[in-house]
Parts: C-alpha cells; sequence; structure tokens
C-alpha cells in the first residue's frame, strides 16, 4: 500500500466532498482544483510525463474557466430572488463527507471482488479490503465517492454555479472510476477525459455567466424579472 | 491520416468561429471557409487508412466517409443559412467541434474514447451557442441545464457500461468461451444492454425522455437542433450499436426480456412522439417530436440482435437524421420569412414561397418514405425483427404519422394566405436597379455582390434549404449500406486494445 498514493485519494475525495457542499464560491472552486488535479496522479504505475502534464494543464483550465465565470454576486435581500444565489449543499458537509466514506468502503469492495476475478492477479481474498488496496482500488473508491456527491449538484440542481461544478465533479468520478475499474486507459482515451473535463468546464462557466446575467436583469428590473418569461424568439 | 485531416480543420477551426463570435463576418467567413475544407476532407477518408496515434488506432471506413460528407455538407448549410437570416455564428463554431469529436469518436476502435467524446461534442453543440442567442440571456439557465442533464447522464451510463466491460467481470474477460454461460453474467449482459438503452433514451429524447427536446427546440434557433439530435445523436448510436455487436451479440446470451422492454418503450415512443406531433401546431414543436419518433426506431435496433438489425439501425439513423436536417433547415427559413412558427398563420406559406414548398415536399417524401429507399426498408426491417405480429404493424401504421402533421403543413401551404403570409415580400430574386435595396454605401461593380445577397437573402435561404432537403432525400435513398462506420472495421487489425475491447 503506498501512503502517497493514499493522500492522493483523500485529497481528491475531500476536494470533491468541499466543492459540492461549500457555500462560498472560492471555496467551492479550490475543492474542485484540488480534486482535478490530485487525480491524474492516482495510477501506478504513472502515466508518461506527456500524459500527467496534459492532464493537469487540463485540470487548471477547467477550474480556470469556472473562476473567470464567477463575478461577485449582488447582495441579495428579497427572499423571492434567493435562487439565484449558490446555497450549497442542502445536506451539509458532514453528511456528504460521510456518503463519500460509504462510497469509498462500496469502491474497495468492487475493487477488491474484481482483483479475486482477475486470473492474472495477486490472488488476494474478497475479504482482504485492506491487503487489497492498490492504485486501482483506489482510483475505484475515489471515482466512486466523487460520483455519490456530485450526482445531486450535476443532475439535480437549478444554479448554474452549481450544476457547473458538480458537472466537473461528476466527470472526474467517472473518468477514475472507469481507469480503476477497466484498467489504464491508453494516452488517447486519457486525452479525450481531458476534452471532456474541459468541455464541461467551458458549459459550466457559460451556464455560470448566463445565471449571472440574468441576475443581473433581476436587480435592474425585480418586478419584470419576476413576470412569466415572454416566448423565445430566435435570432 | 484522412480522418486526422478532417479533425485537424474542424477542431481549430470550430474555436477560431466561437472566439470569433462577435465578430460576425470574420466568424462567418472563418467558419464558412472552415466547413467547406472539411467537405472535402470527410469525402476523402480512406476506408484503408488507418493511423496509429496516442497508444490507439484511428481509421476510416466507406460509412464514416458517408456519414462525414454528410454531416460537413449540413454545417455548411446551416452556417449559410445563419448568415442570410442574421442569426449570427453562435451555432456554427460549435457545430465544427463537434464534428471533429464526433469524427473521431467514430474512428476508434475503443468505445470509451468514442462515447467521452461524443458527450464533449453534445455538451459543447447544446449550450455554446446560447451564449450568442440574446432570447437566451434571460432564461438560458434553465434550458442550459436542461440540456446539459440528459447529455450527461447518458455519457455517464455509457462510460460505466464500457467501464464494467472491460473489467475482470465483464464478458470479455470473464465469458468462458468453451462453457456455458453463467447465470450472473448473463443478467449483467442484460442490465448492461438496459443501460445501453437507457442512454439512448436520455440522449435522444425517446419517451420518456423527451421532456427537454421539445424544450430546446422551442428556445434555440432550428439550426441549433441538427448537431446535437441529429449528427450527434446519430454518432452515438452508431458507436452504441458497434459496442453492443462487439460485446454482446457474439455470446449465448438470449437477453429475451431485456429485447422486450427496449421493444415496448421504442414502440411506446413511436406511438407518441407521432401523436404529439400531430397536436402540436407550432412547426418547431413538429420538428422536436418527428425527433422524438425517430429516436423510437432507431431504439429498436437494441431490441433484437444480429448483423441484419444492426444494418437496418445503422441505415435508418443516418437516413432520419439527413431528412430532419432539411426539415430544420425549412423550419429556420419558414421562420425567419413568415415570423411566425403557428400553423394557422402560415396558411398559404408554399404559394408565397414556391422553393420552400418544392424543399419540404422533398422532406416529406424523406420522412414517408418510398419501397427501396433505404430509410423505408431499415424501418420496415426494424419492425419486423424486434416487435411480435400484430404489434409491429399497428406500429408501423403511427410510424407513417409524418403523413399527417406534415401531409397537412403542405395542404395549408397550397391554400388561402393568412394574413401574416400575404404581408411578406415575393420570394422572387430581385436583380437590376432594385437589388441595391436598401444599400447606402457606394455602388460600385465591387459591392454588387453583397447588395444582391443582403437583398435576396431570403430567397437564398429557401434555396440553401431546397439543397438540404435535396441532400437529405439523396442520403434517406442511399443510406449507410451493410458497412460499419465505428471503429477500424476493414484493417484487419486484431490488436486488443486497453480496454479490453478488440477492434472488428
Amino acid at each position: 500500500m503506498n501512503p502517497i498514493l493514499v493522500g492522493v485519494a483523500f485529497a481528491v475525495t475531500v476536494g470533491a466532498v468541499v466543492a459540492v457542499s461549500a457555500r462560498e464560491a472560492r471555496a467551492a472552486l479550490v475543492g474542485v482544483a484540488v480534486a482535478l488535479a490530485a487525480a491524474p496522479f492516482l495510477g501506478d504505475p504513472l502515466p508518461p510525463l506527456s500524459t500527467l502534464a496534459t492532464r493537469v494543464v487540463g485540470a487548471a483550465l477547467a477550474a480556470y474557466l469556472i473562476r473567470v465565470a464567477v463575478a461577485p454576486m449582488p447582495l441579495e435581500t428579497d427572499p423571492r430572488r434567493r435562487d439565484a444565489v449558490r446555497d450549497g449543499s442542502r445536506i451539509g458537509w458532514p453528511a456528504e463527507a460521510l456518503l463519500a466514506v460509504a462510497a469509498w468502503i462500496v469502491g474497495l469492495t468492487v475493487s477488491t471482488n474484481l482483483e479475486a476475478l482477475n486470473p492474472g492477479g495477486p490472488g488476494i481474498s474478497p475479504d482482504d479490503l485492506v491487503g487489497a488496496i492498490s492504485a486501482s482500488s483506489l482510483a475505484t473508491g475515489a471515482g466512486l465517492a466523487a460520483i455519490v456527491v456530485a450526482i445531486v449538484p450535476a443532475l439535480g440542481s437549478r444554479h448554474g454555479l452549481r450544476t457547473a461544478l458538480g458537472l466537473l465533479i461528476l466527470v472526474q468520478g467517472v473518468l477514475l472510476f472507469r481507469a480503476g475499474v477497466g484498467g489504464t486507459p491508453s494516452d488517447l482515451e486519457g486525452l479525450a477525459g481531458v476534452a471532456l473535463m474541459v468541455t464541461a468546464a467551458i458549459v459550466g462557466s457559460v451556464l455560470t455567466t448566463l445565471e449571472r446575467r440574468s441576475g443581473e436583469d433581476a436587480h435592474r428590473d425585480p418586478v419584470g424579472s419576476l413576470r412569466r418569461d415572454p416566448p423565445i424568439e430566435s435570432g | 491520416m484522412s480522418v486526422l485531416i478532417l479533425v485537424l480543420l474542424a477542431l481549430p477551426g470550430g474555436v477560431a468561429t466561437t472566439l470569433l463570435a462577435r465578430r460576425k463576418g470574420v466568424a462567418f467567413a472563418v467558419g464558412l471557409a472552415t466547413a467547406a475544407a472539411a467537405v472535402v476532407a470527410a469525402a476523402s477518408i480512406d476506408a484503408a487508412d488507418v493511423v496509429p496515434i496516442a497508444g490507439s488506432l484511428i481509421g476510416g471506413s466507406d460509412g464514416l466517409r458517408t456519414l462525414g460528407t454528410s454531416w460537413a455538407a449540413f454545417v455548411v448549410l446551416f452556417g449559410v443559412l445563419d448568415a442570410l437570416l442574421g442569426v449570427g455564428p453562435a451555432v456554427l463554431g460549435p457545430s465544427l467541434i463537434g464534428l471533429a469529436f464526433g469524427a473521431v469518436g467514430l474512428a476508434v476502435p475503443d468505445p470509451g474514447i468514442g462515447f467521452t467524446l461524443l458527450g464533449a461534442g453534445a455538451l459543447l453543440t447544446a449550450v455554446v451557442p446560447m451564449m450568442g442567442v440574446s432570447a437566451m440571456q434571460a432564461t438560458g439557465v434553465r434550458v442550459g441545464i436542461g440540456a446539459v442533464r440528459p447529455v450527461i447522464a447518458s455519457t455517464f451510463l455509457t462510460l460505466l457500461v464500457v467501464a464494467w466491460a472491460a473489467s475482470p467481470a465483464g464478458p470479455l474477460n470473464a465469458l468462458d468461451p468453451l462453457g456455458d454461460l453463467a447465470p450472473s453474467l448473463e443478467l449483467a449482459m442484460g442490465l448492461a444492454l438496459l443501460a445501453i438503452a437507457s442512454a439512448i433514451v436520455l440522449r435522444l429524447g425517446a419517451i420518456p425522455g423527451h421532456a427537454w427536446v421539445a424544450r430546446y427546440a422551442e428556445a434555440m434557433p432550428a439550426s441549433a437542433i441538427p448537431p446535437l439530435l441529429g449528427w450527434g445523436a446519430a454518432a452515438f448510436i452508431l458507436v452504441s450499436l458497434s459496442w453492443v455487436e462487439v460485446t454482446l451479440a457474439p455470446t449465448a446470451a438470449t437477453l429475451g426480456p431485456e429485447h422486450a422492454v427496449i421493444g415496448v418503450a421504442a414502440a411506446a415512443t413511436i406511438i407518441l412522439g407521432g401523436i404529439a406531433a400531430v397536436l402540436h401546431d407550432d412547426i418547431e414543436h413538429v420538428l422536436a417530436y418527428s425527433i422524438v419518433q425517430d429516436a423510437g426506431v432507431a431504439l429498436l435496433a437494441f431490441a433484437a440482435t444480429g448483423p441484419t438489425a444492426t444494418a437496418a439501425g445503422r441505415d435508418w439513423i443516418l437516413a432520419a437524421v439527413a431528412v430532419k436536417a432539411g426539415l430544420a433547415a425549412w423550419v429556420h427559413v419558414t421562420r425567419s420569412t413568415f415570423g411566425t412558427n403557428r400553423r394557422a398563420d402560415l396558411r398559404g406559406w408554399a404559394r408565397r414561397a414556391p422553393l420552400l414548398g418544392a424543399a419540404f415536399a422533398l422532406v416529406l417524401i424523406g420522412a414517408i418514405g418510398l419501397p427501396t429507399f433505404a430509410g423505408f426498408e431499415a424501418r420496415s426491417t426494424l419492425l419486423r425483427l424486434a416487435l411480435p405480429a400484430p404489434i409491429s404493424s399497428l406500429v408501423l401504421v403511427t410510424a407513417f404519422a409524418p403523413i399527417v402533421f406534415l401531409g397537412r403543413l403542405l395542404v395549408d401551404g397550397v391554400g388561402a394566405m393568412s394574413p401574416a403570409v400575404r404581408a411578406t415580400p415575393g420570394m422572387a430574386i430581385v436583380h437590376g436597379e432594385g437589388a441595391w435595396g436598401a444599400w447606402a454605401g457606394d455602388r460600385t461593380p465591387t459591392r454588387l455582390v453583397p447588395a444582391l445577397i443582403r437583398t435576396n437573402r431570403l430567397p437564398l435561404a429557401a434555396a440553401a434549404a431546397a439543397l438540404a432537403a435535396v441532400i437529405g432525400l439523396s442520403v434517406s435513398i442511399g443510406g449507410l449500406g451493410s458497412t460499419a462506420v465505428a471503429g477500424v472495421p476493414s484493417a484487419g487489425v486484431g490488436t486488443p486494445l486497453p480496454s479490453g475491447v478488440v477492434a472488428p
């Protein structure tokens, strides 16, 4: 068991929990940046330096794209417009952390059982969770934890920024889980993952910008913005 | 190499077009030139051309050439339409990027790469155009989130299935070629097939995942529909079919209950999608629900196993996407020409714009199909293979609902003109002194062409829509044939890939 890899996996999970549960946008962005930047190092052996560098740069770019789109939200006192402001996780960070721990246990169990099925594997018993900790099991656990904490903000939130952050963590979680369960991806698949990550960040940036603009319109015309939206005219 | 050329043209060209979107003239020039070059590059894709890159293989195929050329041609046509109709280049850039991602996704044998890139392309083509559509500034978040959810959910499902298949517990590694199929493995394979089908339901907007399609079609310009719900969706179906063909079909799994569930979902989508298209009175919703109905037919390819169903599925999705892209072009031009999308307000439209009428007639023929058309035969084959009689006959009848919801638009078009249509100027080409129109600049010979284009933009847009309809009908007649599209079909490569998928 490599303690550095365990630390990296822990950092990914902590970053994911912070990203989806923080009330402050800046704290959430730090969580996203940590989770995305640490994930490429969850491999044994590490991928080639060029691939590693591409994934780290992609992670930094993804976090930066969201950062650029986040502007100071206007102070909102009208409770009817409170939905325009991010509120973080509704269940709080302790509950999110417990969900992540549960997902970790499930991920380790899945990985251990897969290792037991692997005819070329080290022959580990499915009951020996600790002995089976390896890079792939850490990736599986961290990936599943990220998926579990991010799935609600990514697919169930109505806020642009929260959706963006959930989207990034969910994509990273799926890519980690895929690598942990299915084996180390090829370099081209790694590049495809970077493309998906950056694309998710671009989309999140667009959603955040649109949300900020609609919030600014609401402040200029708070009554008008509460009226039913008129039919959309194209062009 | 030929696929790489297409990607190396389309990707940076698309990025440049998107970044230059505020400078409309420059963006259109870059985007349209890139798209035109992409048509040439796609038409030169060579089936024997296999390139190793970054630990994987990228190869062309006859099917990829057909699909890529059609896709790129429609990117050009919709770019021209957006330029003529004053919509702006918001859709053109993401469409090019989606084309690049789609080409690579279809050219690699590893479905994990394919699904990842197609998911990225779909996200871009769904949301980025919203930045350039002025009406989206107030409501874009709601529509954008509504489009992101099914795309990311479908990508998520497919990547999980691919991961399972490549794991020690998946059929690629756990299957004993000399022994019986373990019940647990057969169960897992059935769940995997249902997961793939669920991903298709979400991605294509089949029932019950159809709501976002209607909202998206209502909110966005019609030119934004084909990249997301047309070509991108077709690529997704093709990669899914290839995955099923390689991973599940060769096993002895019967998967009867799973096929029945998928068949029911597909039949419901065909029937209810057709009914919804009949009930709606605005042309955007008619377009959206006709696409939903097509998704139901495509889903039938997963309710039956075997190369016949797979080939029919490939033929169908290409034909359907091409015809509906032609319909989207008609919707786009009609909406801009007459300023309305309501059927009641569009009475007499074909009399005012005969070229649009001709385009619509071609779309109608392609949507219904005739015997010996590839799309028509594929639809009949899928219904026969996937559904038992007499259910297949009932569903086949409802599959001809375009006769009603498109036919009545044509009947309305040749009737008495409504006030909105009567108020629209005629569609004859203006030339001579009148060509200058409201041109305020110098009337020099070099300025004549831009002035002509500006004055005759609506007739030119109608001509572009007619060309789109012709291409759509041609593809519907010819189809894809039995050639594979995704993967490296004929290069004879048998190297197991890191994901465990053997290149076909």
